[in-house]
């Protein structure tokens, strides 16, 4: 085994999780302990708590912000979101030990063409352009080549568990796979180091951009 | 003739050359304002909302379809609300951010030039904070509340509008109220409503004033005394026809008479010394309750940013006279007849009453219970466009600003007056009313506006 891939398979993916848990921490930690703003609320507010749950489990089911107010970006963000929704639950449900092969090649699939398919909006759409930097495209780049590669790799297959195991176990194993397998490890690995640094971290900053600024929930 | 001030940022100005210095370098003096504005403890009332919005924007173009401004300019790139807000995040990545730092303009940091202050600021005041674009953001990132900032960034450099900081705060805090009325000839205007009222409907009515404990103490717009008594005239013959215990106010010791408070649109240190010359009127005439006239940022102000600035202020119970006038009819306290208003009448929501205060219901059973035929302005309620008054916009005329006001915002809604095919359009916002006398003007609709209270005081019925 080459050194890098020892790297990627045994060292990374501790600092991965390490960096991913300190950054979503210290995001969150700077969030909710803000100081209490003026009420900004932006109305209807829901009215009680099993509303306002309600409406963000509509956010996040259906996108529904996209879908009422952005139609055009709303299937290629339906489709990269459920991608990404159904590989946190192949990931968990591997991990307890359901062979879920067929949901992670899905995920993998729904963030593949999702990704590609927002890069074609971005970059048809010259108010998208207009407004885009370099890390608008890095982001959904990230996501193409990370599943592209995932998919090539056969990254699913059930022979993960044991290998995923094996990490919560302090004792990496990554020595069953090929080559290629390192390649979709790594990119997932920078993947997980990125996101909750970028602007994808919304998946949970969400939180406090509604519930604390939107409602006014304090 | 006015000589053309020097174009910074588009063909309008909307600071004069005095107040902007557009030649004095100021960059400097800029970025160590919004130094300040990224501290937790100098700039509480909104570091979450500015730091959220700042830092978690994915450039979906959601908000350039909500934005009025955008759309009606013929979606000119500088009024893409992005592209006004990446002015100041540009800066917030080159000088505050690790990112921005290292990656520079990948991530969207640029640093920038004195030209690029004096754009920034003229920018600043080409949105007028109605917040749509935040209201359809998937993310919940806020480019309403980034231009008030920025705003607020300016004003550290002594940088704001005449007409509503110098014309505006500093003469509500030196004469009681921004029209430099003296108590005086605010009594006089009184009488003269009470004359008028007795002369033309034969009704003789008291009008309170600095009256201690009343159930409600009534404070208007001051501009409206001037601009819009007849809203006011309704509004006296209303609280008559219920036989409410209610008062105005002088100006009072150190208080003022005047509801506005345009802090709200450039300067929290301003919107917070207003708000104490609020307080102490309070304090002195303890009223059950306060009743916001007329006055969409007044209503904001008062009802939803006054209690986190004054813990005193949390035990004043404010509404707004829509919620008066609406609780009035409601409980037969005054009797209508919409007959008495049969022409067709269309309502636009003002930001401020609406999708910042969630007044949508109380205005619409008010217009439908007192008028024969009410009908809807599209789009409505919580996905209304601005009329293009807001933000301080409705006082800001110099230079070529009217046209601004009137080319963009004003153009869209002069398209929805006419496709309701109403005779008039109900307005509840002073601003508001202040930009539709010019709308209507302007792009010679043949329609007139009126204040709420103006309608329900032509349909009461006295028994």
């Amino acid at each position: 085994m080459d050194g890098w891939e020892y790297f990627v398979g045994i060292v990374m993916p501790y600092i991965a999780i390490g960096v991913f848990i300190i950054a979503v921490i210290v995001r969150g930690l700077k969030w909710a302990t803000a100081p209490r703003n003026l009420d900004w609320e932006l109305f209807p507010v829901p009215e009680t708590r099993g509303k306002q749950i309600a409406e963000m489990l509509r956010e996040i089911i259906v996108l529904y912000q996209v879908l009422n107010y952005n139609r055009k970006l709303w299937f290629q963000s339906l489709l990269l979101h459920y991608g990404l929704y159904a590989l946190g639950l192949w990931l968990l449900l591997t991990v307890i030990g359901v062979n879920a092969y067929y949901l992670g090649i899905l995920g993998a699939l729904g963030v593949l063409v999702g990704s590609v398919l927002l890069l074609l909006t971005r970059l048809s759409s010259s108010e998208m352009r207009l407004i885009s930097n370099a890390v608008q495209y890095f982001n959904l780049l990230l996501l193409l080549a990370t599943s592209a590669v995932a998919l090539y790799s056969d990254f699913f297959s059930y022979k993960i568990r044991d290998y995923l195991l094996s990490i919560i176990y302090l004792s990496p194993n990554p020595w069953m796979f090929g080559t290629e397998f390192f390649y979709a490890l790594l990119l997932v690995e920078v993947f997980v180091i990125y996101l909750p640094l970028s602007s994808m971290v919304h998946f949970f900053a969400k939180y406090f951009t509604w519930d604390k600024i939107r409602w006014g929930v304090h | 003739m006015e000589d053309k001030m020097r174009r910074v940022f588009d063909e309008y100005r909307a600071l004069s050359d005095e107040i902007l210095k557009p030649d004095e370098p100021k960059k400097e003096r800029f970025i160590q304002a919004f130094k300040k504005m990224l501290s937790r403890e100098e700039n509480w009332t909104f570091w979450l909302p500015l730091l959220t919005s700042l830092d978690l924007c994915v450039k979906c173009n959601t908000c350039a379809e909500a934005c009025p401004f955008y759309v009606a300019s013929g979606r000119k790139e500088i009024y893409h609300p992005v592209y006004r807000s990446d002015l100041l995040r540009r800066i917030y990545k080159k000088h505050f951010t690790l990112t921005g730092k290292i990656f520079g303009g990948l991530v969207g940091a640029k640093d920038v030039s004195e030209e690029d202050i004096n754009a920034l600021a003229e920018s600043a005041y080409r949105c007028s904070v109605c917040r749509r674009c935040a209201y359809v953001c998937p993310i919940g990132v806020d480019n309403g509340l980034i231009t008030r900032e920025t705003r607020k960034i300016l004003y550290e450099l002594g940088i704001a509008p005449d007409e509503i900081y110098h014309k505006g705060t500093l003469y509500q805090k030196e004469y009681g109220n921004a029209t430099k009325t003296p108590s005086e000839a605010f009594l006089n205007t009184l009488e003269f409503i009470k004359e008028d009222l007795e002369d033309e409907k034969g009704i003789e009515v008291e009008i309170p004033v600095d009256k201690v404990g009343a159930d409600y103490l009534v404070i208007n717009n001051a501009g409206d005394y001037y601009a819009f008594l007849d809203t006011i005239i309704g509004q006296v013959e209303v609280l008559n026809a219920a036989g409410l215990d209610w008062t105005y106010n002088t100006p009072i010791e150190n208080g003022t008479n005047d509801v506005v408070n345009y802090g709200l649109f450039f300067s929290d240190k301003e919107l917070t010394d207003i708000g104490r010359l609020h307080l102490e009127v309070v304090k002195k005439l303890k009223p059950k309750t306060v009743v916001v006239g007329e006055c969409g940022h007044a209503y904001e102000a008062l009802k939803f940013l006054y209690k986190d600035i004054y813990p005193e202020w949390r035990n004043v119970r404010v509404i707004s006279v829509l919620e008066l006038f609406d609780e009035l009819i409601r409980t037969g306290k005054i009797k209508v007849d919409p007959e008495k208003n049969p022409m067709p009448v269309t309502y636009h929501d003002p930001c401020k009453l609406g999708r910042l205060g969630g007044l949508y219901d109380e205005p619409r059973r008010i217009l439908n219970a007192v008028c024969k035929d009410f009908r809807e302005m599209e789009p409505n309620r919580d996905m209304s466009v601005c009329c293009g008054g807001g933000g301080g916009f409705a006082i800001m005329h110099k230079d070529d600003f009217m046209t601004f006001r009137m080319e963009t915002y004003g153009k869209i809604k002069a398209n929805q007056i006419r496709e309701t095919g109403a005779e008039i359009v109900a307005l509840a916002c002073s601003n508001c009313k202040g930009q539709f006398r010019e709308i209507i003007n302007w792009h010679k609709l043949d329609v007139e506006w009126k204040g709420i209270a103006e309608l329900i005081a032509n349909a009461l019925v006295y028994e």
